[in-house]
């Protein structure tokens, strides 16, 4: 306000910039994620996102139970591809002990994770989408996800919570037929992508709001720690399964899929690109399953059960006639000492060493187990004192660190960029908060 | 008194340890440019442990991230151990161009404080916030240390073996 | 032989209405003071019977249609993205909505201290009420004439020479209501989302108004009765103005039409994923239920004017062609006749040989209503349609959509609208209409080329601006 001869002008008008408490209950938040957000008209001034809604203390619990009772909580952590939190729990487990993995589990691991990575991005495109303002998009891949789910719900009996690995090998072997219903679905699936990339790609609404928006370059990734597709988005062919292969990842053929913009849409593209090379492992690690159908193991073994058989009956006969002090015959001394054969140890769902769950006590040590999960890094630091409960367990989720970059990507923008930028992070609100 | 301290740390952690432990590539590297490291082997996964002293952090850490060696450029996570006698701080790296990984381990004074990792790596922002909130590790240095997860008003840390769980002092726990 | 549209007076009461009040000042006592001869009784007795007419289309078309719609809707949108939609309540679900209806009437009417009660309470009703008064400017059906004189002026409720001028006006009003509803809320969204709609509505009033005033332009009228009628001509369907002769207007219309009734791609005032529910997020119980209804109801109403300024209103397709050597409709005032709307009954009429007139005037009204519901609610399903395919657009591309593209595209589009008057005025047979196509041939040509090469350079500049980038990413990737 300045006065000039007697007239009163009005440099500035009275504005003030909006608070606006974004969440923790809102429709796009994907959880319980709060973001305290200053606007000015439509413009995010200063961004603060307010975690710890969804914290469940299961670090804490991890100290309370015993391996084995703990490992039904782990589903909880990140929900939307639960498979990745059992095998990163198992192998810190497995590779404290010192267990040996049959290949046969590791194929059938390798298959339910490249699935449950399918799912999860799945899930993305919808809510993504549906964050955008388009409704069709989620059902479809909700129908898609639906039927990854029913392969689930087949070898684990549940869909989303499946405690199915278990220290040193499975809770089960696979079903009857459960191979071709995953060829059927995965044969099936490439059409839905290409309908997927035909309804959003080149549309120009979705190009408008996703190309340019929400850019970050290597460097912010590593300021903030951001991994997993963000970081490939960036033109890093940063992938754990390529880069440090666990599991039986090195045996299987797959391409890292990666862009130079680093923007929403580019993140986009890597996530489509993903589920096409998570077809390709599943195709390749369903055809090269060892042992393949369960029922031909379950033949085979019981063939080699009746060998078996027959050689302990051959050796009673002859314990018997050494009682007897009589003559044992030739052919019973023979078979005597045949050895009886063997399924091969890499068609076995458990380790040779059987494990006792209840009791199970790793030797003292500690261990960082890393995967790629759909979102990231995803950790489990796991330090034992050789006593049945572990001394600390830590869960490193990816979606703790990629949220953080929020703000910084946020400020500058628009409001309605919110949705897209939040959306193409893909964060688990449970996985950040555990 | 720093001196008598340092040395009397490592006395105890030589006790702890096994007594034969052969220094992996980056403590040897480390060693070789003076740095007091103390090796601790490899985990079961095969990375390598080491715990280096609180005051000589920083350089350390600038070292494993600036030089073409270690190149150390993400910060995979920070956790707080409790070792019923003291805490330590456990910082997991990773490096994008070798692929290999990397464990420090910092043991906390008896004010709890360690210092901070923002200047180095300032992915540590929200793991350190986060470690201070549940295992009460003082970052010292960093600019915003606060609860992340509890609420704001919890008392105590809970991930403290020594944690008093349902603490009568919280309000919802008063009957 | 052109029809006389000055003729076509949709006041023109019916004979027992007058009759009635005949009756009414002759044998009741204390009403004798009514006279029919008196002009301003007569404006009183118009006035009633546009009221009349005026509930018949409410409670006979548009409530029923929206009732409908919300179903449709649902079911619409289920079937574009393959589930069943609502089938519980009611054979095909069709009491969904009814049920739904019940369940908002007995919901707590929820108000939050700090907001404006007053205004809160306002806010729906001047959101609801022009809305519902757009109905009345809709003609559903033309006028009958029988033995050359107007037995039914047409189901309209109020016949203005100045209807489309009152129709903007009105529609205009309903912005004032999401406005004062999201400032009455005293809650962030619903002020956002209220402040978007105002800025929506501004924007895309004008590329609406402009659309409509080619329409003006080449019809002659503001009458919405005469723009229909303006529509029939020799080619049947296809003089219809949205199909050959501007549907460029056509387009922009339908465009800032949808965005006018804030549907996806425009929903900004109620973003759900941004603004939770925007403008309405506070309201509950029948409050909610007035918004939800008017929205519907809207859609309506915009749809029915589509199909008013550019795809013959109540006429059938064939409605004034002159096709195997029966002209398909009367047009002879002053003989038994039909003058408006009618084609099939015409034709039965001319293939049978009976006499012009013989079919029932409420089987004729009938079936321009069919002809009207019908066009209507293909235009309705084009919005669901859209609805269920594309995702939402942001504030600063809306904006830039409607005052980059929109507006200087229609203001193309009115110069070409005024070639098109020049080049081919309205006529009524197909004779006089080739005469004046070759006899202007020249002229034509020049301005035809003038504007393709306008319009589609302003297009292609506007869409290499708008997917440069755009193009270049994918040549990258």
């Amino acid at each position: 306000m300045s006065d000039i001869q007697g007239i009163t002008i009005e440099r500035d008008i009275q504005s003030e910039d909006m608070v606006v408490n974004i969440g923790p209950q809102h429709p796009s938040t994907h959880g319980v994620l709060r973001l305290v957000t200053t606007l000015n008209g439509e413009v995010v001034k200063n961004m603060e996102p307010v975690v710890g809604y969804l914290h469940r203390s299961k670090e804490k619990m991890g100290e309370n139970r015993t391996f084995f009772q703990y490992q039904p909580m782990i589903d909880r952590v990140e929900y939307l591809s639960a498979f990745y939190d059992h095998y990163v729990y198992c192998t810190a487990l497995e590779t404290l002990a010192g267990l040996d993995i049959p290949k046969r589990v590791q194929y059938i691991r390798m298959i339910t994770m490249e699935l449950n990575r399918i799912s999860s991005h799945l899930l993305w495109f919808g809510t993504f989408l549906l964050d955008l303002g388009a409704t069709s998009p989620f059902f479809y891949a909700f129908r898609d996800r639906e039927k990854i789910l029913k392969l689930f719900e087949d070898i684990s009996g549940a869909r989303m919570m499946y405690n199915y690995y278990r220290i040193g090998g499975l809770n089960a072997d696979i079903p009857d037929g459960w191979i071709e219903d995953v060829r059927r679905v995965i044969n099936e699936l490439p059409k839905r992508f290409a309908e997927y990339e035909a309804i959003v790609n080149k549309n120009p609404i979705v190009m408008d709001r996703c190309i340019g928006i929400g850019i970050i370059n290597t460097e912010d990734c590593l300021k903030y720690g951001v991994t997993g597709p963000a970081l490939r988005a960036c033109g890093v062919a940063q992938d754990l399964r390529k880069t440090n292969p666990y599991c039986s990842y090195d045996e299987v053929d797959f391409d890292v899929p990666t862009s130079t913009d680093g923007d929403v849409y580019a993140r986009y593209q890597v996530r489509i690109q993903e589920m096409y090379e998570s077809l390709r492992i599943v195709h390749q690690a369903l055809d090269n399953l060892p042992g393949g159908e369960p029922a031909d193991i379950r033949k085979l073994q019981a063939e080699y059960d009746a060998v078996a058989t027959e050689i302990k009956e051959a050796k009673k006969r002859v314990i018997v006639a050494q009682k007897q002090e009589t003559e044992p015959e030739p052919a019973d001394v023979k078979k005597m000492e045949e050895e009886p054969p063997e399924l091969d140890k890499d068609w076995r769902i458990q380790g040779k060493k059987k494990v006792n769950m209840v009791s199970f006590k790793p030797p003292v040590g500690e261990c960082m187990s890393l995967v790629e999960s759909p979102r990231g890094f995803l950790g489990c630091y796991l330090i034992s004192d050789g006593s049945p409960k572990a001394l600390r367990i830590k869960w490193r989720g990816a979606s703790y660190s990629n949220l953080s970059i929020l703000p910084s990507m946020m400020i500058g923008n628009l409001y309605p960029d919110l949705m897209a930028v939040f959306g193409s992070l893909d964060v688990i609100l449970p996985e950040v908060d555990r | 008194m720093s001196e008598e301290k340092q040395s009397e740390s490592k006395e105890a952690a030589k006790d702890d340890l096994p007594p034969v432990i052969e220094p992996g590539v980056y403590g040897e590297l480390l060693e070789k440019k003076k740095f007091k490291v103390q090796h601790l082997g490899m985990d079961a996964m095969g990375v390598e442990m080491i715990e280096v002293a609180a005051e000589s952090l920083l350089r350390v850490a600038e070292y494993l991230r600036d030089n073409k060696k270690c190149q150390f450029d993400l910060l995979v996570s920070v956790s707080g151990v409790d070792m019923v006698d003291y805490r330590l701080s456990v910082v997991h790296l990773y490096s994008l161009s070798s692929n290999e990984s990397l464990c420090i381990k910092v043991r906390a004074d008896e004010k709890e404080a360690v210092p901070s990792l923002m200047p180095i790596w300032p992915a540590v922002d929200w793991h350190e916030r986060e470690t201070y909130d549940l295992m009460g590790i003082i970052y010292e240095g960093h600019p915003d240390l606060r609860r992340i997860l509890m609420p704001t008003d919890w008392i105590g840390h809970p991930l403290r073996k020594d944690y008093v769980e349902n603490d009568p002092r919280l309000v919802w726990n008063r009957r | 032989m052109t029809v006389g549209l000055n003729v076509m007076n949709p006041y023109q009461l019916p004979d027992w209405f007058i009759q009635l009040h005949v009756w009414v000042s002759e044998n009741i006592p204390g009403l004798s003071f009514i006279d029919i001869m008196d002009p301003w009784q007569q404006a009183l007795m118009l006035f009633v019977w546009g009221v009349v007419l005026f509930v018949l289309i409410s409670f006979g078309v548009a409530k029923p249609s929206v009732v409908f719609m919300v179903l449709m809707e649902r079911k619409v949108l289920a079937w574009v993205t393959q589930r069943k939609g609502p089938n519980r309540v009611g054979p095909w679900g069709l009491l969904q909505t009814i049920a739904d209806g019940v369940k908002l009437l007995f919901k707590e009417d929820v108000m939050t201290p700090g907001q404006d009660k007053l205004l809160f309470t306002l806010g729906p009703v001047i959101f609801f009420l022009p809305v519902f008064v757009l109905f009345a400017l809709v003609p559903f059906t033309g006028a009958i004439a029988q033995d050359g004189e107007i037995v039914f002026g047409g189901l309209l409720g109020i016949g203005l020479p100045v209807g489309a001028l009152l129709l903007f006006a009105l529609s205009s009003i309903s912005v004032i209501g999401m406005v004062l509803a999201g400032w009455a809320s005293n809650n962030k969204y619903s002020l956002i989302g209220g402040m978007r709609s105002a800025a929506q509505a501004i924007s895309y009033e004008i590329p609406l108004v402009l659309a409509v005033l080619a329409v003006v332009l080449y019809a002659g009228s503001m009458n919405l009765m005469d723009i229909v009628e303006a529509q029939r001509g020799p080619l049947g369907m296809f003089s219809w103005f949205g199909i050959f002769l501007m549907p460029l207007s056509f387009l922009i219309f339908l465009i800032s039409s949808i965005a006018e009734v804030n549907r996806i791609p425009f929903d900004l005032p109620e973003a759900e994923s941004e603004l939770v529910s925007g403008y309405n997020t506070e309201y509950s119980g029948m409050k909610f239920a007035m918004f939800f209804l008017a929205e519907y109801a809207a859609l309506f109403v915009m749809c029915a004017l589509t199909v008013v300024f550019f795809f013959g209103g109540f006429m059938s397709p064939l409605a004034g062609a002159t096709l195997g050597g029966i002209h398909w409709t009367s047009t002879l005032v002053g003989t038994p006749g039909l003058i408006a709307g009618l084609s099939l009954a015409s034709a039965l009429e001319n293939m049978l040989g009976v006499a012009s007139g013989s079919v029932a005037p409420w089987i004729i009204q009938l079936e321009m209503v069919s002809w009207m519901v019908l066009k209507i609610y293909f235009f309705i399903f084009f919005a669901m349609w859209i609805r269920g395919t594309l995702p939402r657009l942001k504030p600063d591309q809306l904006m830039g959509f409607s005052w980059k593209f929109l507006i200087p595209l229609s203001l193309l589009n009115i110069f070409m609208v005024s070639f098109w008057r020049m080049w081919l005025p309205p006529v009524k047979d197909l004779e006089s209409m080739v005469a004046n196509f070759t006899q202007n041939m020249p002229f034509g040509i020049v301005w035809a080329l003038v504007l393709v090469v306008g319009i589609g350079g302003f297009c292609w500049f506007m869409s290499e601006l708008q997917t440069r980038k755009l193009k270049a990413r994918f040549t990258q990737s």
